[in-house]
């Protein structure tokens, strides 16, 4: 008798490990395959290049995007959040303004579009993908009006600025700057999500928002932060971008948008509610991250490495969620 | 006597071209009354943007109406729009730089409509005429400059990423018959992919991989792009690499492209710069000739574009009328 209740509650247990380490096994798998087939890959100098270059960016959105996938919405408004702090910290400080108030008001303006998102989305009641999709045109064309049809900026030549550079290309204790910035989004989010009254708020308001407003809490309030937070983080992302090819370049940041919902369910893979979570959206983006420097490293070309990062989602998600339905069918 | 002869008739040859010139400035027909449409794949380039208002300003400068659509870089956007601009019936679209195989059987549509199609930087047996910078003569002068630069050897690192857009493709299949006369000079491959958007730091993070790839001084000598926002990012990512012997090549000559090529310590050595607003332009004034009954068109108009180097970035950024 207690065979037959001990062992689909075993059997139960390991898969419920192996869905876990799905992503990351598939992830030590590539690191090993690259580091074999390329000897740059495995250089010290690419690890960080690949962290600098493929994942910072990327991340910062992509963790704007737990929380709001956390919340149970979606936001296609990220890259407008991160070009529009571009936009005003790279027009001010073209016209010599100094980097501090440049990056402040950059960071403003994140917010103010993260404003507009939750005025839309939790005061009005618009579902998450249409207020953002909206959002997401306004703030093409707001660039495009703002700069003459979409012109660039550049700063490329006798730019004063050199916080900016440092911003981008500094070290900190040897640790590249951007890192240090991940490392600090990292922390907020997971500590706001995990560890606070806030998070706690923002899970029960995606899981289940009914009960959770019949249970008295702020889940307007609480949807209203969470995109705020998310715009804040698309921004900051939007500056570093900026500081790191020293210009702006409109609508650039909607290149984040994919990679950072893809990461964000990827990384539900390591979690056992499958619920957004912080190492795992992490995990997510380095995959990816690591997954174009690899491939372009041993030489695939281009079209194959999107069908190869194409593929790698599909069997991620494709793998854990057979092995979820496994383990909820015993 | 003889000699004032001469003077006399310089001076009056001199006159009648300046008023031959006079009369093509202003012998281009009035617009009034008609209405132009106008399709662009996007405006967020330096090249397109130029090419697009030079359009719309000649419409209304000539007294006509412009209905100008702007595609947002996206396929299916400026298809919808194409199909919009026909149902709206204009007395002639004109379309600008797009993904060639995808507009062609749209552009097929709008002469099916009766309607006169004139295009710019589109290669099309639909078009009445298309305006357009000799993207031969560039795509070879550029390539020889960078063979000429590197001496006839090295690697190359070559951004193709939008061989399906026609000017694009001409550029890349000069640079490759060029390199047929350079044996010594090897495209690397993978050949890199540009994209839209981000391309500026895009294009940065892969230069950087490849200069992971190939570290030593030597392995890589230059950088060639179809069109310079590219060359923007993989200058950038050769000066962060302090790789300064790897040179870099692109199209269009945006200003802060053209700034950078002035600059001696800038990695950028050359750029084909094109003169966008003229070609917008002259294509409108060939849209308002043909509405005017000139039905005998040439089906291609070419603006000249100038390479501009570090030898003669002073001469030629006043040609294209920039500042260095």
């Amino acid at each position: 008798m207690s065979m037959s209740v001990g062992t689909p509650g075993r059997e139960r247990l390991l898969l419920a490990t192996l869905v876990r380490w799905v992503t990351p096994a598939v992830l030590i798998l590539l690191l090993l395959a690259f580091a074999i087939a390329s000897p740059t890959f495995r250089t010290p100098g690419n690890l960080v290049h690949i962290l600098v270059n493929n994942f910072t960016l990327p991340a910062i959105v992509a963790l704007g995007m737990t929380l709001v996938i956390s919340a149970g919405g979606i936001d296609l408004s990220v890259g407008t959040s991160a070009d529009i702090a571009a936009m005003i910290a790279v027009t001010l400080m073209a016209s010599r303004h100094g980097l501090g108030l440049s990056l402040g008001a950059g960071l403003a303006g994140a917010i103010g579009v993260g404003m507009v998102v939750s005025l839309l989305v939790a005061g009005l009641g618009i579902s998450p993908f249409l207020a953002t999709l909206g959002v997401l045109f306004v703030g093409e064309s707001v660039q495009q009006l703002a700069t003459n049809g979409g012109t660039p900026i550049y700063l490329v030549s006798n730019f004063p600025a050199a916080g900016l550079t440092a911003l981008a290309h500094g070290t900190v204790l040897g640790v590249p700057v951007p890192l240090w910035i991940v490392l600090a989004a990292a922390l907020l989010v997971q500590l706001l999500l995990r560890h606070t009254a806030f998070g706690r708020h923002v899970r029960a308001s995606g899981a289940a928002p009914e009960v959770a407003r019949y249970s008295g809490l702020p889940v307007k309030r609480t949807i209203a932060a969470v995109y705020v937070l998310s715009a804040l983080l698309c921004g900051v992302s939007g500056l570093l971008l900026a500081a790191t090819v020293k210009s702006y370049v409109p609508l650039s940041g909607n290149a984040f948008l994919l990679d950072a919902i893809g990461a964000a369910f990827v990384g539900t893979t390591i979690s056992p509610e499958a619920k957004p979570n912080v190492p795992g959206t992490l995990l997510g983006v380095f995959l990816f991250g690591m997954l174009h420097n690899g491939l372009l490293l041993i030489g695939w070309n281009f079209y194959w490495q999107q069908v190869a990062v194409g593929l790698l989602v599909f069997t991620v998600l494709a793998a854990s969620f057979a092995a979820r339905r496994l383990q909820s069918a015993d | 006597m003889a000699f004032k002869s001469t003077l006399l008739a310089g001076f009056a040859l001199a006159a009648s071209l300046a008023a031959i010139g006079t009369a093509r400035a202003d012998d281009v027909p009035s617009l009034k009354g008609k209405r132009i449409g106008i399709t662009v794949i996007g405006t967020e380039h330096y090249w397109d943007l130029k090419a697009y208002q030079g359009q719309i300003d000649e419409v209304k400068r000539l007294g006509g109406t412009a209905i100008a659509l702007d595609g947002g870089r996206n396929d299916s956007r400026q298809i919808s729009q194409i199909q919009t601009l026909i149902a709206q019936k204009p007395d002639a679209i004109v379309e600008q730089l797009g993904n060639g195989p995808v507009l062609q059987p749209w552009l097929k549509k709008i002469r099916a409509a009766g309607i006169p199609l004139f295009t710019v930087d589109t290669i099309s047996p639909n078009s009445i005429n298309d305006t357009t910078s000799d993207n031969y003569s560039i795509g070879e002068k550029l390539a020889l400059q960078l063979a000429s630069d590197i001496r006839g050897r090295g690697n190359i690192l070559v951004f193709n990423g939008f061989y399906s857009v026609p000017v694009c493709a001409i550029r890349y299949d000069e640079l490759k018959l060029v390199l047929k006369a350079f044996p010594d000079i090897h495209i690397i491959q993978p050949e890199l992919r540009d994209v839209i958007p981000n391309t500026v730091q895009n294009a940065y993070a892969q230069v950087t991989d490849m200069l992971q790839k190939y570290p030593n001084k030597g392995q890589i000598a230059a950088i060639w792009s179809a069109w310079d926002v590219p060359q923007v990012g993989a200058t950038q990512a050769v000066v962060a690499a302090h790789r300064p012997e790897v040179r870099t090549y692109g199209v269009d000559g945006s200003p802060d492209v053209v700034k950078m090529v002035a600059d001696p310590s800038s990695p950028a050595a050359a750029v084909a710069a094109q003169q966008p607003y003229l070609i917008g332009k002259t294509a409108i004034d060939n849209v308002a000739r043909y509405l005017a009954g000139a039905h005998d068109l040439p089906p291609y108009t070419f603006i000249p574009a100038v390479l501009v180097t570090k030898a003669n970035v002073d001469e030629t950024t006043k040609e294209i009328g920039q500042n260095p």
